[in-house]
């Protein structure tokens, strides 16, 4: 049980601000993504960041594991990635006896914070070598698991773009994402500000910011309370998007073929909780819960036919279900 | 729940019901006016509705507006649906909704939290600037379409009271006139003290109606069928029929009844066996089917034989007879004034009783609009001297039969025949006097159509149609 909330919930307000004060030195006009990637971090979830390229996907994750004075590690996904390349494997090595054993070799999964760049670059086998480590926290090889460090984070990105050589996402690794992130384009005032802080003889330096009760405040994030009127927010939205619910608002029942998973709704209530301490409440509203609706649930509905004929998007069918 | 939260929902509580009413209450109001505009319009349709006192128009209204303020107080009781609308309407951040509604075990470490937090929230939160009263404008134009009917309603009825003005000036100054001829004989025979009481009572009852003179007039009708009824002497077939069953035994009484002898016939019915009578009286009554004969044969011998001497003594000019025929003679009077007046005022002069400029005008259209078929009750037509009645003698032309005895050629003996001079439509030769066809018609058609399964209406135009070709007595 958590001593004093208040004193706490203070605390993570500061820890945040400060993570983002020093992701903002390095990061303009992304402000969207700085706090969606900092909720994934403090919620202990997985954000897919989307953008074009050249927008500072890369720049984001790699800012936050400094800001954060985490470990940080960089896979380049490519359509030849092989999931020992992730994950890691058993090499035969010799002792100063002579004696020969296997001794894992930890891939580049194993940190704190793993940027996924490109994911869909890679092919499906090689995308769901990440699933067991995303989901357990642990990689097992050769019947052995090796737990991951705490915290773990997998920050992945994809670009919109470029669909020739790439595999889409497996469902199932979708949703283990916490988040679904659009990194935006920045403003021609963000880029004049980009260019002052990239072009010239000093670039900016990422200060960690020392997190002494990082657990403590991940489980305060938890304690959050929530009452079942609030909750039912939650559970009306994730049920809004399923067909053949008649709770399904009009674009579900016409373009979309599966609905939010119940992880959606837990991911969704994670946020909420984030977004409630940072406004100074202890509890959520229903406004937290809207907040973060279509971050957290759209990489989870999956379109039909029609749906992707008629270009509808996940996010409409969203808009629809937050109007209701 | 803390303090503060409790009396800012209260406060809450108290403004969300006031609002709710007052949204509720122009309904409520277009409820109670719609009420009252049927029932006014009812009453001005149809006399027999009573006109609404006050006291009903403030039910009416307070009614409708006591149940919109019970429902709003029902509708807002729950603590939960307040902070639940206080929740939606104000950015509160579903802080008070959270406070009712945290269970303080399952969120220990945060439930103290919370309650501090909300309870910092509410104490600097206006209610005042976020429950806001909606503009009820709109809810209230609907007032306007039962207020503009109740007014057409009251000027329909202005407009009928001044139309009915002369018509209704008309029918109190005759049945002013009929009560004072009733209040003179009044002074003589106690009997019309009842009579004054009626016409009291049918002026009451005319006052409110939309056609007085027509009522008037079936009041005046009403009133002299029934003196009349109380004055009729046996007719000549009826006396002849009881003169022909009593003949064999009582030779002398039946002679005295052919005769016209009615004191002597009375004196000697008194003195009859009632059972002997009883059973002449049934035998005239066959033979004759004459009404009341079978009256009086159904009752009891000496019922019958009270009644029959009752009616024998009246018809030979007993007091309360004469004042009787009198009061009927002046009814008479006033309903031919009343008629000549209306007649008048339809050749295009002005009436007497032309209160207004063109009240005469008004009247008379309005008396033949409201005049039944075949003559209004107790007017010149209703006495059976109307133009409808082809062959009917002037006014004040005697019509009663005179019989006399003659030597017939069919017998050898001398016969009782009638012979009707000038006597309405009768022609000297017919078989059957009018009066005592009309005797036997009568009785057979209103049996045949109190019997038969026909409209009511249909039933009272044939009623009227009697009343219609009455002969005059």
């Amino acid at each position: 049980m958590i001593a004093d909330p208040e004193k706490l919930a203070t605390e993570f307000r500061e820890a945040f601000q400060r993570l983002r004060a020093e992701m903002e030195k390095v990061l303009v006009g992304q402000d969207e993504a700085i706090r969606g990637v900092l909720t994934a971090f403090f919620a202990e979830g997985h954000a897919l960041l989307e953008g074009a390229p050249g927008l500072g996907k890369t720049a984001l994750v790699r800012t936050l594991a400094g800001a954060a004075g985490l470990n940080f590690s960089r896979i380049q996904f490519t359509p030849d990635l092989m999931p020992a390349d992730i994950i890691g494997t058993n090499l035969i090595v010799e002792d100063e006896h002579g004696r020969k054993r296997f001794e894992f070799e930890r891939g580049p999964v194993f940190a704190n914070i793993v940027l996924a760049d490109e994911i869909n670059r890679a092919t499906p086998k090689t995308q769901s070598a990440l699933l067991e480590a995303m989901q357990e926290r642990h990689a097992t090889v050769a019947g052995v698991q090796h737990p991951m460090q705490r915290p773990f984070l997998v920050l992945a990105t994809q670009n919109p773009i470029e669909m020739e050589g790439t595999y889409p996402l497996p469902e199932a690794q979708l949703d283990r994402f916490l988040l679904k992130l659009h990194v935006q384009y920045p403003g021609a005032d963000d880029l004049h500000e980009i260019l002052q802080r990239t072009t010239r003889e000093h670039f900016p330096v990422v200060a960690p910011v020392r997190l002494e009760n990082a657990e403590a405040l991940r489980d305060l994030v938890r304690s959050v309370p929530v009452v079942r009127e609030v909750e039912a927010r939650a559970i009306q939205l994730v049920l809004a998007t399923h067909p053949d619910r008649t709770e399904s608002v009009p674009l579900a029942k016409k373009f979309v073929r599966y609905g939010a998973s119940p992880r959606g709704a837990q991911s969704l209530m994670l946020c909420a909780k984030i977004n409630a301490l940072l406004d100074g409440r202890y509890h959520v509203a229903k406004d937290d819960i809207d907040a973060w609706a279509i971050p957290a649930l759209r990489h989870r509905i999956i379109l039909n036919f029609e749906g992707e004929a008629e270009g509808v998007t996940a996010e409409a069918v969203l808009r629809e279900a937050l109007a209701k | 729940m803390d303090v503060i939260v409790r009396r800012k929902l209260d406060e809450a509580r108290g403004r969300l019901s006031f609002h709710h009413f007052l949204q509720l209450a122009p309904w409520a109001l277009l409820t109670g006016l719609s009420l009252m505009l049927i029932l006014r319009g009812l009453a001005l349709l149809f006399p027999v509705f009573p006109d609404l006192p006050p006291t009903v128009w403030v039910a009416a209204m307070l009614g409708p507006l006591l149940a919109a303020g019970l429902v709003a107080i029902f509708c807002w009781r729950s603590l939960v649906v307040v902070a639940r609308a206080v929740d939606a309407r104000a950015p509160t951040r579903d802080r008070f909704l959270t406070a009712l509604k945290l269970d303080r075990n399952e969120s220990a470490a945060f439930g103290q939290a919370v309650q501090n937090e909300v309870a910092a929230f509410a104490s600097s939160f206006r209610l005042k600037e976020h429950l806001r009263l909606k503009n009820p404008g709109r809810n209230l134009l609907w007032l306007l379409l039962p207020l503009a009917g109740l007014g057409a309603l009251e000027l329909f009825q202005q407009w009928r009271t001044l139309r009915l003005a002369p018509e209704l000036a008309k029918a109190r100054q005759m049945m002013v006139e009929t009560g004072l001829a009733a209040d003179r004989q009044a002074e003589k025979n106690p009997e019309f003290e009842k009579v004054v009481r009626e016409l009291e009572l049918a002026t009451e009852r005319f006052s409110d109606s939309t056609e007085p003179l027509r009522d008037a007039l079936r009041a005046l009708a009403e009133l002299e069928q029934k003196l009349s009824a109380a004055t009729a002497a046996l007719s000549s077939g009826e006396a002849s029929s009881l003169a022909e069953a009593l003949g064999g035994e009582h030779p002398q009484l039946a002679a005295d009844l052919r005769l016209g002898n009615n004191q002597s016939a009375a004196a000697e019915i008194s003195r009859l066996d009632p059972g002997a009578l009883a059973r002449a009286l049934e035998e005239a009554a066959r033979h004759g089917e004459n009404s009341r004969l079978r009256e009086l044969a159904q009752q009891s011998g000496s019922e019958a034989q009270r009644r029959l001497v009752s009616i024998l003594q009246n018809s030979g000019g007993s007091g309360g007879e004469s004042a009787r025929r009198k009061f009927l003679s002046e009814l008479s009077d006033i309903k031919s004034g009343t008629s000549a007046a209306g007649e008048q005022a339809e050749g295009g002069e002005e009436g007497e009783a032309g209160e207004t400029p063109n009240g005469a005008e008004k009247s008379a259209p309005a008396q033949a609009e409201n005049a039944p078929p075949g003559g209004a009750p107790g007017s010149e037509k209703d006495l059976g001297r109307g133009a409808d009645l082809a062959g009917e003698g002037e006014r004040g032309e005697d019509t009663r039969a005179v019989e006399e005895f003659v030597q017939g050629k069919a017998g050898e003996g001398s016969s009782l025949v009638e012979i009707f001079r000038a006597a309405g439509n009768d022609d000297p030769k017919a078989a059957q006097a009018y009066r005592s066809a009309y005797g036997t018609a009568l009785p057979a058609a209103l049996d045949a159509v109190n019997r038969e399964e026909i409209p009511a209406g249909s039933r009272l135009l044939v009623r009227r149609y009697f009343e219609a070709i009455r002969p005059k007595e």
